[in-house]
């Protein structure tokens, strides 16, 4: 997986989603979603941790006074 | 009880003053119907103002009093709901041109029932940016801040704030996804509580992301926001993530002695924001310390990581909400929030869990944070109002949520409170964050604070 969006590949990843994408939007959206998936894959996730449940916190005890 | 004074009456002392028929509902309300009117046309914080509704229901409330029939402590008491909540009957529109001329209720949000249950008087819907996500929309217009009106009320509920900072309304519900009832309570000087996830449901409430958005007042003071959060809160089925759990007595919680609370101050988010934040935010801090609360530094794991996955999942979460309508009425949404859209449907899969994942791990390392405090204060936005001249489409979000957003990701219990005004004349608000459910503790410390502290008080010179 590269980090550098293309904007040649949004408008063919777009068609799988049925969007049609225009070259300037193709373009403009590749250089916000750059900054954004380089920080986003840049997150300090260690393998064995699960995605958060879509749930309310859990109820904390400890240190509770 | 003079024009001025009624307006700006805190919720429990205009319920006494119903109860000791020195104020009846139906006065309140026109009160508040006059200042809409007159005040309106310059702050632009209602989309539909349902005054003949508020009326009738403010009748209804007075003859219980005259008849001295028990009543809630809201009964009467008029408030305004984000134009994000249905209401049976009525229109609702997001401040968007997908929904607007489109689209009536059928059903009423538990959030709005609830309060209409209680007798409360609904005066009518507050503007908003445009689905909540970030831009106004050039049907509606931005809400214009009541200390300045050239400049922002922050986003995304615009109006809500506006209202209550203005007197045009006793309290509004908002909904918050990465600050959008904090921001703007801090821009126009009132309080705002985002309650901790699952508390208050979210059934009947346009979505942004399921996963970050809550549902949560707008008040002129915490022991307000407690009545408030008092009478929404609780279990409902209808909504597949409310907890099911009573909630606590928050108007009892906030009466205890705050002496020996640990305050744990978020030292590095005082740096990188405003000077006259930053001066008001520490002069808080030393308000805390004079109420014999133990406050003492502490490290939060990395704010920017937390708000990089919130608004990773945030755009894909509002990107499937909204295929749909994007795909049958594009022309409805703004240029801006169109882009934010589409964007989000190109993220990858992998990307979104990356950012679910990092949302556990970040979530579990704040929560080790409260095993040495009981609440974290930080500046709760990184300057007062900024102009609208500031406001570009499609802005970077990014400094701006930097100290909300995470408590979004995360859930806690969060609120801002009035904490000074910058040497502009503008509000200055302070966050105070909890542990989960530990809302009544963040009310307690908020409420603790406003009893020795006046800039709640001060009012606009709009209001005036």
């Amino acid at each position: 997986m590269t980090d550098t969006v293309r904007g040649s590949d949004l408008i063919g990843a777009a068609r799988l989603v049925g969007l049609d994408l225009t070259e300037r939007e193709a373009e403009s959206y590749a250089q916000t979603l750059t900054g954004l998936l380089k920080a986003a894959r840049a997150l300090p996730v260690p393998q064995e941790v699960e995605p958060a449940a879509t749930v309310a916190p859990p109820e904390v005890h400890r240190g509770q006074r | 009880m003079a024009s001025d004074e009624l307006s700006f009456a805190s919720i429990g002392e205009l319920a006494a003053a119903y109860r000791r028929r020195d104020v009846s509902p139906v006065e309140a309300t026109r009160a508040a119907l006059a200042r809409i009117e007159r005040m309106d046309g310059r702050l632009n914080a209602y989309i539909l103002v349902t005054a003949d509704l508020a009326l009738q229901r403010a009748r209804a409330a007075e003859t219980r009093f005259v008849r001295r029939e028990s009543a809630h402590l809201l009964c009467g008491i008029p408030f305004s709901l984000k134009d994000i909540f249905d209401v049976e009957g009525l229109p609702m529109t997001c401040a968007s041109g997908v929904l607007k001329d489109r689209y009536v209720s059928t059903t009423t949000a538990t959030v709005a029932q609830r309060l209409l249950d209680t007798g409360a008087v609904l005066l009518g819907k507050n503007n908003m940016l445009e689905f909540a996500y970030g831009e106004t929309h050039p049907e509606f217009g931005p809400t214009r801040n009541p200390w300045n009106l050239d400049r922002s009320t922050a986003g995304s509920s615009t109006g809500s704030a506006a209202s209550v900072s203005a007197g045009q309304a006793y309290f509004s519900i908002g909904t918050d996804t990465g600050g959008s009832i904090r921001l703007p309570a801090s821009y126009c000087g009132v309080v705002g509580l985002k309650p901790t996830y699952g508390l208050v449901s979210r059934r009947g409430v346009a979505a942004l992301s399921w996963t970050a958005d809550h549902v949560g007042p707008l008040t002129r003071t915490a022991a307000d926001a407690g009545i408030v959060l008092g009478t929404i809160a609780g279990h409902d089925p209808g909504d597949p993530t409310s907890v099911a759990r009573s909630p606590d007595d928050y108007a009892q919680i906030m009466l205890r002695p705050v002496r020996g609370l640990r305050v744990g101050v978020v030292h590095r988010e005082f740096d990188g924001v405003h000077p006259d934040v930053q001066r008001a935010a520490l002069e808080a801090v030393e308000t805390l310390k004079s109420l014999r609360m133990e406050v003492r530094d502490v490290e939060v794991p990395p704010l920017e990581q937390a708000v990089v996955a919130l608004l990773t999942v945030l755009a894909v979460e509002a990107a499937s909400y909204h295929r749909q309508w994007l795909a049958q009425h594009p022309e409805g949404y703004s240029q801006a929030v169109r882009d934010r859209l589409k964007m989000g449907a190109l993220i990858p899969a992998v990307d979104y869990l990356q950012a679910m994942r990092y949302r556990r791990v970040f979530g579990d390392r704040l929560i080790r944070v409260f095993e040495s405090v009981d609440v974290l204060v930080l500046p709760a936005s990184p300057g007062p109002a900024h102009p609208f001249s500031e406001e570009t489409p499609g802005r970077d979000f990014t400094p701006y949520v930097r100290r909300t957003g995470p408590f979004n990701l995360t859930g806690l219990p969060a609120l801002s409170v009035p904490c000074g005004f910058s040497t502009d004349a503008l509000p200055i608000g302070l966050e105070i964050v909890g542990r989960p459910f530990a809302d009544g503790m963040v009310l307690q410390v908020a409420h603790a604070y406003q009893q020795v502290t006046e800039w709640h008080q001060r009012r606009p010179a709009i209001a005036a």
